[in-house]
């Protein structure tokens, strides 16, 4: 479904991406893991088009989007969240969610000022529709509520609610449980894994590893720009790479085993 | 805004004999706007901002500088420094009043604000000195020189010996003195540079001293040459823009050869083309780079939101 | 938008009523006066609270319209509807022009390169006398006419100006309120995650900037039509950031805030004459102080009011 290849990106002198390829299968979630710096989030600027890579190839489904600007991208069915939540801070919460479906919509500027009966059914239908994924992220409560006053766990919900709203062919979270406490981070768990019964493929950023572990059909590991290891959960905690990777990193070794 | 045009313009017969007539008033404003552009660059550099009240500094330096020479008369040397230290407080006290208070605030509000700075700063010159044009006598009072077929005035020669002497000290400082580097450090990576133990507030306090320093010892380096009024600000500061632009946002010797080329293209098209226009041309020079090459003649890259 | 409706309907009311008490015709040179730059404000208010945007060049947008109806109408002797929107597409394509470079790049460019123009376009006023006049400008301009009226008069002018605003004012309240506007707001929010949902930032920006711009030239036409003289003056860089504090100070993300600006800023000049030599003064203070402590201007302090009283009485009910 996403396939890269060979993808660097450099800031300076600094190799954030040096020559990463992997693939991702329809309907599967992927872990992606790796050291802090190890170059997770970079990858996702660049199959989202926020900066272009310097080289290498990024297809989704067959089809080249390595220089497509963001928008265009998203039009393709790639939504992303941000490792900090990028909400409009200022719009309420079902506002955010109805910029989520965006692209449902296709009122112009001309049907914007004039209104036109079909717009108002367009503006009625995106409403719902956005209601109806506030009830699935339970916050209907704070429909109206200015998106800035969320509590942070809320946040990373509404803004994983937005990119529903979306309705993503493909899904990238950007350590979606990052300040969540346990209980928050189990739903958020069981809110994912309820999302591959819609048939939406998922690639998750994660430090959290229990729920990189629980919820991953395969996991993929990045160290310093490079892909040093992919595979099933299982295998991929026992390689000697990733182990030597996480060095130094006790907790993570700790967490890796258990 | 009318100004006396440049005396020296009537000298020389013949286009060529010209032409380096019109490249001596080039380089001679040229500078002034490598200077402007030089202190747009310094603020950039400390704080991504672009401060739109860069213009009022140099006004400002010239203003001051006529007030003390002829309205209390001090001497020529006295009256500079004391103009350009007065800006350079002025400075200062705009960056503690206005901005470091909102240093949070969204890029939009701080343009907001330098804004009405700019406009203050304006304004309040206004109401001080009224709306005349102000001469202030040339440093040295010797008769002009004779290049080839150019007319030199000796002020010419100290606006381009002061810009050299200043672009030079600049140097010095970002390369050999602790708080050179320490401006540099925070202008690459200011997360870092406080990791380190480096200010930030100090620095981006230090680089409106800085920069306003600039502008103002730009102001009194132009005044004998083009007058000063309340309101050469806004024109100077938009020129010195188009010359950081022009050169590469965020780069030094690229708002020297900004300042350079628009101060020159400005020169040969009032001389060849139209000198009602002069003023445009820095502006179209702006838009076409922004086309063609949004980086600048020596920037990196574009700089894209 | 319930809330806008109502505003609206307030106006309009007003709008209607006001010819009862104003007999003046200085009150009615005031009130177009307020609605010309009203209309400017409403498109500006547009673009910097809802786009992120700066202009320090719409006094130049709104010359540019004004001296294409003063041109098209006396020099070509064209009709003055079609000359209003022959200046309206013309300054269309102008914003577009200068738009297309600019508005991929940071906010300042957009500022400095709006002041640029500004600048551009008050040495083209000045210089092309042919065209223009020069600096003593264009005089009779002559007046509009519709459904067998002229609009001659201060008091049929007013309402003309009026009904002007109240429907463009209605234009932006959908605007705002429609999947466009949100998508707007998101950009003014977070232009990374606006792109990531599928929002073409740079063309979005680009169309309110040009709807901005087109909402200057009509005011800027309504201007030569009502003086029916043109001259460079009125369209400086003073103008410029006189109509950013207005959108300043009445709140950049409501509407009905820059109306109120537009009216505070050109009233009280009027009747506190003393202000003149201390204009620049004030603007500029009143662009500090707003953005130091209220940047969400004159409505945004309303609100706050607004929601204070509502705990208030919430507090009041429950011990109740």
């Amino acid at each position: 479904m996403l396939k890269l290849e060979n993808i660097r990106k450099s800031f300076g002198g600094l190799k954030a991406l040096d020559g990463v390829s992997f693939e991702v299968n329809p309907g599967e979630i992927l872990g992606l893991i790796g050291p802090n710096g190890a170059g997770k989030t970079t990858l996702f600027n660049v199959v989202s088009g926020i900066f272009p890579s310097d080289s290498g190839s990024v297809f989704f489904q067959r089809k080249n989007i390595t220089r497509l600007p963001t928008h265009q991208i998203a039009r393709l069915g790639i939504f992303r969240t941000f490792q900090n939540p990028s909400i409009f801070e200022a719009m309420s919460v079902l506002e955010n969610l109805m910029v989520g479906n965006h692209l449902q919509g296709r009122a112009g500027f001309f049907s914007a000022i004039f209104k036109p009966p079909w717009e108002r059914k367009e503006e009625q239908r995106m409403r719902e529709q956005a209601q109806a994924v506030l009830k699935g992220i339970g916050l209907s409560d704070s429909a109206d509520a200015a998106a800035g006053s969320l509590p942070f766990g809320k946040l990373r919900m509404l803004e994983l609610g937005r990119a529903l709203c979306a309705e993503p062919h493909l899904l990238m979270l950007d350590e979606p449980a990052a300040g969540l406490n346990q209980r928050e981070t189990e739903d958020l768990t069981n809110f994912i894994a309820g999302l591959r019964a819609k048939k939406i493929t998922i690639v998750v950023i994660e430090h959290d590893m229990s729920l990189v572990m629980g919820l991953s059909d395969r996991v993929a590991v990045l160290d310093q720009g490079r892909k040093i290891a992919e595979g099933a959960p299982q295998a991929v905690q026992h390689n000697p790479a990733v182990l030597k990777a996480y060095l130094g990193e006790e907790d993570w070794i700790k967490s890796l085993r258990r | 805004m009318p100004k006396p045009p440049f005396p020296c313009l009537e000298a020389g017969v013949g286009w060529h004999n010209q032409l380096i007539q019109y490249l001596v008033t080039g380089i001679t404003t040229g500078a002034i706007y490598a200077l402007v552009a030089l202190g747009f660059t310094i603020i950039y550099n400390a704080t991504e901002i672009i401060n739109f009240a860069q213009g009022e500094f140099v006004m400002l330096g010239g203003m001051i500088a006529v007030t003390m020479l002829a309205g209390l008369g001090l001497p020529l040397w006295l009256a500079v420094i004391l103009a350009i230290a007065a800006t350079m407080l002025i400075g200062l006290a705009f960056e503690r009043l206005a901005i470091r208070p909102v240093r949070k605030a969204s890029v939009m509000n701080l343009i907001i604000i330098t804004i009405g700075g700019s406009i203050l700063l304006k304004g309040a010159a206004m109401l001080i000195w009224g709306k005349d044009d102000h001469p202030l006598s040339a440093f040295t009072p010797a008769p002009p020189l004779h290049v080839f077929s150019a007319v030199v005035t000796t002020q010419s020669l100290w606006v381009m010996a002061g810009t050299v002497l200043a672009v030079i000290l600049l140097h010095v400082f970002y390369e050999r003195t602790i708080t050179g580097k320490a401006l540099r450090a925070c202008a690459f990576n200011p997360k870092a540079a406080r990791l380190c133990g480096i200010s930030v507030e100090r620095m981006i306090l230090f680089s409106f001293g800085l920069s306003a320093t600039l502008g103002a010892f730009a102001g009194v380096l132009i005044a004998p040459i083009t007058f000063t009024s309340y309101d050469v600000g806004t024109m100077l500061g938009l020129k010195g823009f188009c010359a950081a632009i022009l050169g590469g946002l965020g780069s030094n010797p690229g708002a020297i050869l900004g300042g350079l080329v628009i101060g020159v293209a400005e020169s040969l098209s009032s001389g060849y083309v139209s000198s009602g226009y002069k003023d445009a041309v820095a502006f179209l020079i702006l838009l076409l780079m922004l086309y063609f090459r949004p980086a600048g003649i020596l920037g990196k890259r574009a700089e894209k939101v | 938008m319930k809330r806008d409706a109502v505003i609206w309907a307030a106006l309009t009311l007003l709008v209607f009523t006001l010819p009862a008490f104003v007999h003046s015709p200085y009150y009615y040179s005031v009130l177009i006066i307020i609605g010309i730059f009203g209309i400017v404000v409403l498109g500006l208010t547009m673009l910097i609270g809802y786009a992120g945007q700066i202009s320090l060049g719409h006094a130049g947008f709104f010359g540019f319209g004004a001296y294409f109806s003063a041109v098209l109408t006396t020099r070509f002797h064209l009709d003055p509807w079609l000359a209003m929107l022959v200046g309206l597409v013309a300054t269309i394509v102008l914003a577009f022009l200068l738009g297309i470079p600019t508005l991929k790049l940071h906010g300042h460019y957009l500022a400095m390169a709006t002041l640029g123009l500004g600048m551009v376009l008050q040495i083209i006023f000045k210089e092309e006398v042919e065209l223009t006049g020069g600096p003593t400008g264009l005089t009779d301009v002559p007046h509009l006419k519709a459904f067998g009226m002229v609009f001659a008069s201060d008091q049929k002018f007013y309402f003309l100006v009026w009904i002007f605003l109240l429907v463009l004012y209605g234009l932006s309240i959908n605007l705002v309120h429609s999947r466009l506007g949100r998508a707007l707001r998101a950009i003014s929010s977070n232009q990374t995650a606006a792109g990531s949902l599928g929002i073409p930032v740079n063309r979005l920006k680009l169309l309110i900037f040009a709807v901005s711009a087109g909402y200057a030239s009509l005011a800027g036409s309504l201007y030569a039509h009502y003086l029916s003289f043109v001259n460079p003056s009125p369209f400086g860089f003073l103008v410029s950031v006189k109509l950013v504090a207005m959108v300043v100070i009445g709140g950049s993300q409501s509407l009905w805030g820059a109306l109120l600006g537009a009216g505070l800023l050109t009233a009280l000049p009027e009747f506190l004459a003393v202000l003149q030599d201390y204009e620049m003064l004030v603007y500029g203070a009143i662009l500090i102080v707003m953005m130091m402590f209220a940047p969400q201007g004159l409505a945004g302090i309303l609100a706050g009011l607004h929601e204070w009283v509502k705990n208030r009485d919430h507090k009041k009910n429950a011990q109740a």
